[in-house]
């Protein structure tokens, strides 16, 4: 079925640039149903942010021509004149003030908590025909930077006779270079040039984002000149077959992902600072790296978050320590006090622990295996345990259904500072929950008082009472060094990210952090990209 | 026509109306029967960053609020209006994701399913009437091994060779939808791309019939009604397809309308690995996703076919075989 109103057979032409994705988005490009990070390339085909292109370059001026700080808690945004919705209705200052306000009261979505949480947006107001202000509950020096280049816009003539955007699901409306066309669900996506982008030319007219879930298909059919591109990363045991292929070219280009090993918080002995320290160091990351990506990645030794994220700390570092590992183990009373090669706690308790990871990932599997061996060279009983990935994407708000996973994280997750807080609070969700009594726990067996973190709480506040970019900076740099000193998400590669295409086809590819190569500024005159791309392949 | 006693049909009908009572249930108490917060299955890990506030308003937004016994009979009279809830993935009506898709699974696995019958019936009557000989051997035993091989296997091999190496077919999809394309065009390029997965699930499925057939026609072969045919002076095609065939159709049959209902499931692997959008597929991004509803949903359509094919294979054995009506009920033709 498409929401083209048809029978989804409206074709693709010959010419248009065939780029395969993982899984179906869900939706005709509606924000709030296609609200995975990993179809942000495709959302802003057709949607406008009001700077660009995302927190990790740029910012250029979009929908936005300028945006200015007036005080500690108040912004103001010049809106961009003349530009029009795909459905021919002039875009306005209101739009911008309803998207804002929308986020931040209307349904969850993915952008909410960048509107009532952090940030958070106290009042939304429009001063003129051009100007739209911004008051936020704490001073917020990198409201442009992140929050601006990250909520796309929505238009209001069209949300506000919504009454559920979680349930709509016409074809989006936006101001971006491509209208959609054609959504076959299970199918394919069509996008074609609408030629009056406000930023610049486009020079692909027609897009078609192709289904494909297997990894192994989707090489077959870039090989066979079936599709010409992919978002889906080239695993390290195919990179020699497609860089030795004449018609295939292979170029680096960081989609600002990562593989970690999570480990439960809530739990003890991880819930112990130092314990996590012991865990971290005991673990040879860069053997895993290794064996598992044939050292095709940037190993984790190199802390959390992305160390390519222009946010993170760059002395971090998470290094191989065996011999202080085994002094911190044994220091806190973790010994092997039945010669039976496992330690036990001074209660007795053994250090057996679940390593769940998802069936769906050989490469995690392998490196589950991997730790598990190593661990129990410390004196850890590790059960690898493999699961479906949706469990695992379950753990998410499950503290009572796991001890240790292997799971990986985008860009949205993992490299921006804004994000990385949100993932500290609120729930039970990656990195910690820091406030006792603040949000909803989830199901797990700690007493909230036992989970306080009083060094983190400090940092954070002064993080929400920074007042300029240099002193937020500083701040989430020791959040980063605090983190790594005591993680509870253990990094362990992040991809190299090889992407391929077929040159013949379409050779003007470029890299934006986060996105990869896949993304409207690769589909743009070079001449007009800016600062959205940080790397060209041509 | 068939003419069944109301009690016999009054019972099948109590038994798998319970089935189905059964299956809807359990598909309704499995956010329940799962460790952790039912509002994770419906709404998505989200709901771990939802204030009280927003929990409550989503609570009831879900009927969740309301006491269990309330929300089962909201279930229940909205699967039998239809209503199965909304899909996380697509944020639309789980029937209208499903119906979309079922066509496209019925068709891929119906068509396998055909094939794998006729070929499972011919194969395993020629391997019945030259027991013990070569060609029996041969047949047996690649027939054994190809139903060794698993879904998934076969399917990048059939891949590796006619879509990458030979570039007869393509390697995933329905249709490349050509625009201008004719109905019959287009018609056409729906059978291009389904030869490859039609293929691999007629590899996959062709064992057991032809292992069933076989056995079916072997013990028929033996019976006296085969030796007075032959005696008449047919030909053994004549002997072999018309009687021997004919009356060992019973369990091969048993076998078609119970795969009818598995394949469906049973899809899943093949529509993944071609990225054929049918209800395979929408089990597995739901399963990825966790978009609980729409798995609900598939099961429910899963169960109902299941059951609906037994149904079909119990109401009909009487024509196929008039001695399975065994409760003295008279069947005529």
């Amino acid at each position: 079925m498409g929401s083209d109103g048809g029978d989804g057979t409206g074709g693709a032409s010959d010419d248009a640039l065939r780029i395969s994705i993982i899984i179906d988005p869900g939706s005709a490009m509606n924000p709030y149903i296609t609200n995975n990070a990993r179809w942000d390339w495709l959302v802003d085909l057709v949607h406008d942010k009001l700077l660009f292109p995302s927190p990790f370059a740029g910012p250029e001026p979009a929908l936005a021509t300028d945006v200015t700080q007036v005080d500690d808690l108040t912004w103001q945004a010049t809106i961009r004149d003349g530009v029009e919705w795909h459905d021919g209705t002039a875009f306005s200052v209101e739009d911008v003030a309803f998207s804002l306000r929308y986020y931040r009261d209307g349904p969850h979505s993915r952008n909410a908590h960048h509107a009532n949480q952090v940030p958070s947006f106290e009042d939304v107001s429009v001063l003129d025909d051009e100007t739209v202000e911004v008051e936020t509950s704490y001073p917020t020096p990198t409201l442009a930077e992140i929050t601006f280049a990250d909520m796309p816009v929505l238009p209001e003539h069209i949300f506000s006779e919504v009454d559920d955007p979680t349930n709509y699901g016409d074809l989006a409306v936006g101001t971006g270079p491509y209208e959609i066309v054609e959504y076959a669900e299970g199918e394919r996506l069509r996008f074609e040039a609408t030629g009056d982008w406000f930023y610049g030319d486009t020079v692909v007219d027609e897009i078609v984002a192709e289904i494909i879930p297997d990894p192994a298909v989707t090489f077959t059919a870039l090989k066979t000149g079936e599709i010409d591109s992919t978002v889906r990363p080239v695993p390290p045991e195919t990179l020699g077959d497609l860089r030795g292929d004449d018609e295939i070219e292979v170029v680096e280009a960081t989609q600002l992902q990562g593989v970690e090993l999570r480990l439960n918080f809530s739990k003890l002995p991880f819930r112990e600072h130092e314990f996590r320290w012991a865990v971290s160091r005991a673990i040879d990351i860069q053997s895993v790296v290794d064996i598992v990506m044939l050292g095709e990645a940037i190993p984790g030794t190199e802390g959390f978050p992305h160390p390519r994220s222009p946010w993170t700390a760059p002395d971090l570092e998470l290094p191989h320590r065996p011999a202080e590992a085994r002094a911190k183990l044994d220091e806190l009373g973790y010994v092997d006090r039945d010669d039976d090669g496992v330690r036990e706690s001074e209660d007795g308790d053994p250090l057996s622990f679940e390593l769940t990871v998802p069936s769906n990932e050989p490469q995690y599997i392998r490196a589950g295996e991997i730790v598990a061996d190593q661990l129990g060279d410390f004196g850890f009983d590790i059960t690898v345990r493999t699961t479906d990935p949706g469990t695992v994407r379950s753990f998410y708000g499950r503290l009572d259904a796991y001890d240790m996973y292997i799971s990986s994280s985008n860009f949205h997750l993992a490299a921006d500072p804004d994000q990385f807080l949100m993932n500290h609070r609120g729930g039970p969700n990656l990195l910690w929950n820091v406030s006792p009594g603040q949000g909803l726990l989830g199901d797990h067996d700690a007493d909230p008082e036992d989970l306080a973190y009083p060094e983190y709480e400090r940092l954070q506040q002064a993080y929400f009472d920074a007042t300029t970019k240099e002193e937020m900076l500083d701040i989430y740099h020791e959040l980063n060094r605090l983190h790594n000193s005591q993680p509870v998400a253990i990094p362990l590669w992040y991809p190299l990210d090889h992407l391929a295409y077929r040159p013949d086809s379409y050779d003007r590819w470029a890299e934006s952090p986060g996105y990869g190569i896949a993304h409207k500024w690769s589909f743009t005159e070079v001449e007009d990209r800016g600062d959205a791309v940080t790397k060209e392949f041509y | 026509m068939q003419r069944w006693s109301h009690r016999r049909l009054g019972r099948r009908t109590l038994e798998y109306g319970l089935t189905f009572l059964a299956a809807v249930t359990i598909n309704f108490l499995l956010p329940y029967l799962a460790p952790g917060d039912p509002l994770l299955y419906v709404i998505g890990p989200e709901a771990t960053e939802l204030g009280p506030a927003e929990r409550q308003a989503e609570l009831a937004r879900y009927g969740l609020d309301e006491p269990l016994h309330v929300q089962y009979w909201d279930y229940l009279t909205g699967a039998l209006r239809g209503d199965l809830g909304t899909s996380l993935t697509y944020g639309q009506p789980v029937s209208e994701v499903l119906l979309a898709r079922l066509p496209w699974t019925l068709l891929l696995v119906g068509l396998a399913l055909l094939i794998a019958v006729v070929l499972g019936v011919v194969f395993g009557a020629t391997s019945a009437w030259h027991e013990g000989d070569r060609t029996d051997m041969g047949l047996l035993t690649a027939i054994v091994v190809a139903m060794s091989a698993p879904g998934f296997w076969v399917a990048m091999l059939l891949i590796a060779v006619f879509a990458a190496w030979l570039g007869w077919f393509p390697s995933y999809g329905l249709r490349s939808g050509t625009p201008g394309a004719t109905a019959f065009q287009s018609a056409a390029d729906i059978v291009w791309h389904l030869v490859l997965p039609v293929a691999t699930l007629t590899f996959v499925r062709l064992g057991s019939i032809y292992l069933i057939a076989r056995n079916a026609v072997l013990s028929t072969l033996g019976e006296d009604f085969l030796v007075l045919s032959r005696a008449k002076g047919l030909s053994d095609r004549a002997v072999l397809y018309r009687h021997a065939v004919a009356n060992s159709m019973l369990p091969v049959y048993t076998r078609f309308t119970l795969q009818v209902g598995v394949a469906i499931g049973g899809a899943v692997v093949i529509e993944t690995v071609f990225a054929y959008p049918g209800i395979g597929r929408v089990i597995f991004e739901g399963a990825i996703d966790r978009d609980y509803p729409l798995l609900q949903g598939a099961f429910l359509v899963l169960t109902v076919t299941v059951i609906g094919a037994n149904l079909v294979a119990d109401l009909t054995y009487p024509f196929i075989d008039p001695r399975t009506a065994a409760d003295g009920t008279e069947v005529s033709r």
